[in-house]
């Protein structure tokens, strides 16, 4: 059973790098959720290069699923 | 599910007023300063600002502010015996203002923000949504 909690944790590091991390999505669908940040972010006037992308199958988030299995109870 | 680490670089290209202003509230409360429209060099002569912070130095309070021409900032102010250097400010306000933009775009876009701000390492901005969230 899958949650629909999501999130995107962006961190901006000293350089002025940023970090997006995003969470609880199915399939592709926080690529296109990235998407919709950076081009948001581009609309406030910033320029954002993507230099680096990784895919990973997302690990199991135990706290939110025991969350959503009490409820079915 | 899939999740993705992403990587970008970012630069202000066309700053936005309103998010000058925001931006630089949320440094003055960062810095415990305020936020002005003038600041002061080691002279004594003012410069006006879209927006500004007064910090506290031993060489007076004299502040660090921004101008806007044609969506280009320029950072101004004398750092001349202040403990803060302008590049050093320069830095910061960038970073301050890519952080408000992404927390109005996260609210944009539905997320419950958070934004902690740790003094010489990151500023992290959570987004969160949906149900299953304990917080």
């Amino acid at each position: 059973m899958a949650s629909s909690y999501k999130s995107i944790d962006v961190a901006i590091d000293k350089d002025g790098k940023v970090h997006i991390r995003t969470s609880g999505f199915s399939g592709q669908t926080c690529l296109k959720e990235a998407e919709r940040l950076i081009a948001l972010l581009q609309q406030a006037g910033l320029d954002v290069k993507t230099e680096d992308l990784k895919l990973t199958e997302e690990a199991i988030d135990t706290r939110v699923f025991q969350k959503d299995s009490a409820k079915q109870k | 599910m899939l999740s993705q680490l992403r990587r970008c670089a970012v630069s202000i290209k066309q700053a936005n007023e309103t998010l000058v202003k925001a931006t630089m509230e949320a440094l003055a409360k960062f810095l415990g300063g305020q936020v002005v429209t003038q600041v002061e060099d080691f002279s004594g002569r003012w410069a006006k600002v879209v927006a500004g912070v007064m910090v506290p130095g031993h060489g007076g309070v004299r502040g660090f502010g921004v101008t806007l021409t044609g969506g280009q900032i320029a950072v101004v102010g004398d750092d001349y015996m202040q403990p803060m250097k302008i590049e050093s400010f320069k830095k910061l306000f960038e970073n301050f203002y890519t952080s408000v933009a992404v927390q109005r775009a996260l609210n944009a876009m539905g997320y419950q923000t958070n934004a902690n701000v740790r003094p010489d390492k990151n500023i992290v901005i959570r987004g969160v949504k949906g149900a299953g969230y304990i917080g």
